[in-house]
């Protein structure tokens, strides 16, 4: 029989004194401790100094067996030709609803307390989603800040750094929409919002081909972002280069650059579609044709893709020696890639010139395009606008951009892996993602990191994986995002385990300190002495 | 104080066997005890037979029994209570815990109960190899977890292969165990005063592990003076104002139920904050004889220990009024200055791990009380209702200390309480693992510490679930006692098993149930011991009438909370129970079937990956 007395109220601190130690193993009778270094013996997780007395012991039977006390928390081993993961800095993202378009904070309580959480894990900051609909709301030029002010005051006070989230576009989980007179105007106009081949509009972001047309009250959709950013600057010249380190500019659908080319809420199962049929991108479409010499090929889009809820080889376009691979295919892929690109380039061009020399840097995100991406003709790349003519690098003209106008890139899903995903899908985040990187490094843009927005199996080893990544270097991470599912007790914990796996210099002076005790403390070790005293058992 | 617990196993005569157990400590000595009997599960408790309790005692719900420890003679601090033995019932083993009233404070065994087994455990059929090892792995070590060790002569009975109700095996024994009376020396209070860098605020934290409602008596001091002053609103929660003279802040209960706290921010201009510490209406906590005072800085800059040392080390004396002196004397209260600024924690090595801990206790408190404003303010759009009960469903009860909902449940009487002690399982490099005994104990100590008075959602049965169907290891459904690995292996009777809640699932989806394998799930917890919840919303789902018939069986066979289960397989794809000896049931891909013996087992339900048998 053995008796342990535990006689205080205090010893419930044990209970959270595991989340702190590392693995232990220990083994009796005919197996040795495992006493290198990784090992602490470390069940005497006593906190106060008063506990010192505590001693193992064993009675004179002896018999085989194990205890295996496993922590809670453990620490990722570090592979040897890894690069550290300090220099990574942990950002994460507020609620895409933290500030309600009558300019309240929403649950303040519970982001306080969150932000406080994060502060003491050791995230360095966080990123805040600014929504145009909720700021300049009522009428071109008026700009309510007062909701993200506070907010930026509670990041500042907490002593995190904020990244602000410039969004030009709408979400439709929480709701929120583009500007109201935005949406009066584009009721009254048809021809602003990206539009299918059905005719169906996408409202929640404007479209590429009226970037430079004066469709906004007289004003290109250009300058008034423009207007945007200086207000934003202005509002919060108290927090800029000091709480507010980084911009992320909206480059289109949910802050990516890209075509809305899925319209559908349902599960994406299709390549998508072109959206190329709203006015301006129609006219536009047929100007290039006639100054390319092919007037009819800019009657429509092409007739032969796929819809969305059809498999990309379920029509000819996207099959191999199908119409993407052909002249027109060529040029029709080349102009609908030129607007992302263009409007990528007007996008940050007005934002870099808003903010120089504000010690900001700016961000723009691109989409990771994965489905699909073992077919040859990478059809979710081609119908979200990514392309380049005779099988070139087709980030490179993004990524060249980015370099002009000394942007970093935010890639997501790094929490994705192969295996994971469907094998119908065909597809490879995995090899996309270092795709991308790869372009980027070419062309020295910094790449920060994101996680994509469900949580998947085995994220957090992925992410970290990702990061340790040294071909290029991934300084910056923001992990998406706060709220319920993010504090329950399963996520949060395999999130506090994940920063810690980050966090090495925390570790290490915590492990000095766990030494010194158990010097103190301890009757049985990794030494032999222990190792001894437990095999008499 | 450091004392000893005795227990001793005597024979007076023939099948005549007396237990005595005792505490050489001064005290408000308390056995809360139960029994298990022959063929008894888990770590459940049930009453003692009546002859067995001693007079004086006190039945507790109906599974424990409480009986005072008497003093040997006066003036000599031992105390100590005998028990008859019953060796005719079967009685196979008595449980008992050591409470102190004085300090509220509980001596267990390894953080579960004192176990005397009355019987030589006999291994089921040969199955529960890993049981047994475990079970001698509890009795190699001693681990004496407040005291030196003395040298410890264990007399038990020699294994015998007998059967199960011989007695030949009992033997006399006496074993002395350490123990330390913690109070004595060893509650603290903590106080910090730190200035708000942004606001000037003067920021007071007021720290203890004192058990019990504690109370700060609290005024602040300006104009050089060191009398007391009211301050300015907004006060911290459950603050009153006393008399005009004084406010009164009840300090919050830590989430681990072992202390309390309290935050204090103050404007910027006073001096100082002046307290005592009251903790019940004749015992009152000051420093030696003074008010505490803790003095604010003027500057902002300057470190504030130098300011703190004012107050520390100080041994303050109670009220002597008070009768319950022999507690409160001895506690030594020492303030030391606990700054909350981690950078500065850094140099001081010595405090670096307490500051960890402190720090990931505070991490967690947080992250709970966002969790449960977020939860709560995410837009729900389905009904919840746990079907069959008529009660209190507490929502997520973590960092609500039991002993608060034992007074709710007092006033409240209802028929049936649960609550939800949610925390994350034991996972290594992202695997589950297999043992989860950590996580059930704190649900189990949760229930303990509302005296059984609420059940709790048996979390970890869900969790374990998740992982044995989502990765096909089925063999993660049996511990290595052979018994269900959550909390309805160790208390059936207080478990409440799930699959899925309104959180987990349905709209909000937080920790989802794996996805078509919800029959599974319900074919496991609809068949097992414990008290089954079904989801609202698979009430209303396609498996309506899988889990109607799977109900009708659980009610026509008469299954309980208390039944007994019986694990026949646990492998990779598969796991198979008996229970009670009349409903067979097994989970996962694998084949089973159930023996064709004497009984005679007919298909009752039948599903995907699952498939239930009842005997006619």
């Amino acid at each position: 029989m053995e008796v342990s007395v535990i006689g205080n109220p205090q010893t419930k601190k044990i209970y959270r004194a595991e989340l702190t130690y590392r693995e232990l193993g220990f083994r009796l009778g005919s197996q040795n401790i495992s006493g290198d270094s990784r090992n602490r013996v470390s069940f005497l997780t006593h906190q106060s100094s008063k506990w010192k007395e505590i001693k193992i012991r064993s009675s004179p039977r002896s018999v085989r067996c194990e205890a295996i006390v496993s922590d809670q928390a453990p620490f990722l081993k570090p592979t040897p030709n890894s690069r550290s993961l300090e220099s990574v800095k942990l950002f994460v993202g507020l609620p895409l609803d933290t500030v309600s378009d009558c300019n309240n904070v929403n649950h303040l309580k519970a982001i306080t307390a969150g932000l406080k959480a994060l502060k003491l894990l050791g995230v360095e900051g966080i990123e805040l989603p600014i929504f145009w609909g909720v700021v300049e709301k009522e009428a071109p030029g008026k700009y309510e800040w007062s909701g993200y002010l506070a907010v930026a005051e509670i990041v500042k006070k907490v002593g995190l750094k904020l990244h602000a989230s410039l969004s030009f576009h709408g979400s439709k989980h929480p709701e929120i929409s583009l500007p109201d007179w935005v949406a009066k105007i584009g009721e009254a106009e048809q021809g602003i919002y990206f539009t299918d081949r059905y005719g169906k509009q996408y409202k929640d972001c404007l479209s590429f081909a009226v970037d430079d047309v004066p469709v906004l009250d007289g004003k290109t959709p250009m300058e008034v972002y423009g207007s945007f950013c200086e207000s934003f600057k202005s509002a919060f010249s108290d927090y800029m280069g000091n709480t507010i380190t980084g911009i992320t500019l909206g480059l289109g659908p949910d802050g990516e650059l890209r075509y809305p080319s899925h319209q559908h809420e349902t599960k994406v199962s299709g390549a998508g579609e072109f959206q190329c049929y709203d006015k301006h991108m129609l006219s536009a479409l047929k100007h290039y044709a006639e100054s390319t010499g092919n007037p009819l090929w800019g009657l429509g889009g092409p007739h032969d893709a796929p819809a969305y809820d059809q498999q990309p080889h379920s029509t000819p376009f996207f099959s191999d020696g199908g119409s993407w691979e052909s002249q027109y295919g060529d040029f029709f892929l080349t102009w609908y890639s030129s607007l992302l690109t263009s409007h990528a380039d007007r996008v940050l061009s007005v934002a870099s010139s808003a903010f120089k020399g504000t010690g900001v840097s700016l961000c723009g995100k691109l989409p990771l395009l994965h489905q699909w991406n073992k077919l040859r003709s990478q059809p979710s790349e081609l119908t979200a606008g990514f392309y380049s003519s005779g099988g070139h690098d087709r980030y490179e003209a993004i990524a060249e951009i980015f370099a002009k106008n000394s942007c970093r890139m935010i890639v997501p899903g790094m929490d994705l892996s192969d295996e994971h995903q469907s094998p119908a899908s065909l597809s490879s985040p995995e090899s996309l993602l270092a795709h991308i990187k790869t372009s980027c490094k070419r062309q020295g843009v910094v790449v920060s990191g994101q996680n994509s927005a469900a949580s998947v199996p085995g994220g957090f080893e992925r992410i970290v994986e990702n990061l340790k990544d040294e071909s290029v270097g991934v300084d910056l991470f923001t992990y998406q995002r706060m709220g319920a599912v993010f504090f329950s007790p399963e996520h949060f914990h395999a999130f506090t385990v994940f920063v810690r796996n980050m966090n090495q210099f925390e570790l290490s002076s915590y492990d000095q300190a766990v030494e010194g005790d158990k010097a103190k403390t301890m009757s049985i070790g990794s030494g032999t002495t222990g190792a001894a005293s437990l095999q008499t058992a | 104080a450091e004392g000893k617990i005795y227990v001793r196993l005597k024979k007076v005569k023939e099948n005549d066997w007396e237990l005595s157990v005792g505490c050489s400590l001064p005290g408000k000595w308390i056995l809360h005890w139960g029994v298990s009997y022959v063929g008894d599960t888990g770590s459940e408790w049930d009453q003692p037979p009546e002859d067995m309790r001693p007079p004086g005692s006190l039945a507790i719900k109906d599974y424990a029994i409480e009986t005072p420890l008497e003093k040997l003679s006066e003036g000599d601090s031992f105390h100590e209570v005998t028990i008859n033995l019953n060796l005719e019932s079967s009685v196979a083993a008595l449980n008992f815990v050591l409470k102190d009233e004085e300090t509220g404070a509980w001596y267990q065994h390894k953080g579960r109960d004192f176990k005397v087994p009355l019987l030589d455990d006999v291994p089921d059929d040969g199955n529960l190899i890993g049981a047994k090892k475990g079970f001698e792995l509890l009795s190699l070590e001693y681990l004496g977890a407040l005291g030196k060790l003395s040298n410890i002569i264990v007399k038990q009975g020699k294994s015998s292969s007998g059967s199960t109700k011989e007695r030949k095996g009992l033997e006399e024994f006496y074993e002395e165990m350490p123990i330390s009376k913690h109070v004595s020396g060893d509650n603290s209070v903590s106080v910090t005063a730190r200035k708000c860098p942004e606001t000037s605020k003067n920021i007071v934290s007021i720290e203890t592990d004192l058990p019990g409602d504690v109370t700060v008596h609290w005024g602040v001091c300006k104009n050089g003076s060191k009398k007391w002053e009211i301050p300015a609103e907004p006060y911290p929660e459950e603050t009153f104002l006393f008399k005009n003279k004084a406010l009164r802040t009840r300090l919050q209960r830590k989430d681990s139920g072992d202390g309390s706290f309290g935050l204090f921010s103050l404007d910027e201009k006073l001096e100082g904050l002046c307290f005592v510490l009251k903790l019940n209406e004749n015992t009152w906590l000051n420093n030696r004889g003074e008010d505490f005072y803790v003095p604010f800085l003027t500057s902002t800059s300057l470190p504030v220990e130098t300011e703190a040392a004012q107050v520390s080390g100080k041994t303050p004396k109670t009220n002597q009024e008070v009768s319950e002196s022999g507690f409160t004397d001895e506690i030594i209260t020492e303030i030391r200055n606990l700054a909350i600024d981690i950078s500065s924690h850094k140099n001081q090595k010595t405090n670096v791990k307490e500051v960890h801990i402190n720090i990931l206790q505070e991490i967690e408190k947080l992250a709970a009380e966002a969790y449960s404003i977020f939860r709560s303010t995410t837009p729900t759009f389905t009904p919840e209702k746990e079907v069959g009960y008529d009660g209190w469903r507490l929502d997520f009860v973590r960092g609500f200390w039991g002993g608060y909902v034992k007074d709710y449940m007092d006033a409240s009487k209802p028929y049936f309480a649960v609550g939800e002690y949610w925390d994350s399982l034991s996972y290594t490099y992202g695997e589950m693992d297999y043992n989860q005994d950590a996580h059930r104990q704190r649900i189990v100590d949760w229930i303990n510490a509302t005296s059984g008075a609420a059940g709790a959602f048996d979390v970890t049965t869900k969790g374990i679930l998740h992982a044995a169907l989502q990765k096909c290891e089925y063999w993660r459904l049996s511990d290595p006692k052979g018994k269900p690995p959550g909390v309805v292996g160790w208390w059936p009777s207080r478990a409440v098993t799930f699959i899925e809640n309104h959180d987990t699932g349905s709209t909000q989806g937080h920790w989802r149930f794996p996805g078509g394998k919800e029959m599974q799930g319900y074919a496991y917890i609809l068949t097992h011991p414990g008290t089954p919840a079904v989801f609202f919303d698979h009430i209303y789902s396609d498996y309506r009438s899988e889990i109607a018939s799977l109900l009708s069986l659980r009610n026509r066979q008469k299954l309980h909370c208390r039944s007994e289960v019986n694990i026949v397989k646990s492998e990779r794809d598969v796991y198979a129970a008996i229970i009670d000896e009349k409903v067979a049931m097994k989970i996962g891909p694998g084949h089973y079937e159930p023996p064709s013996g004497s009984q005679n087992w007919s298909v009752a339900v039948e599903g995907r990956d699952y498939k239930v048998w009842e005997t006619s």
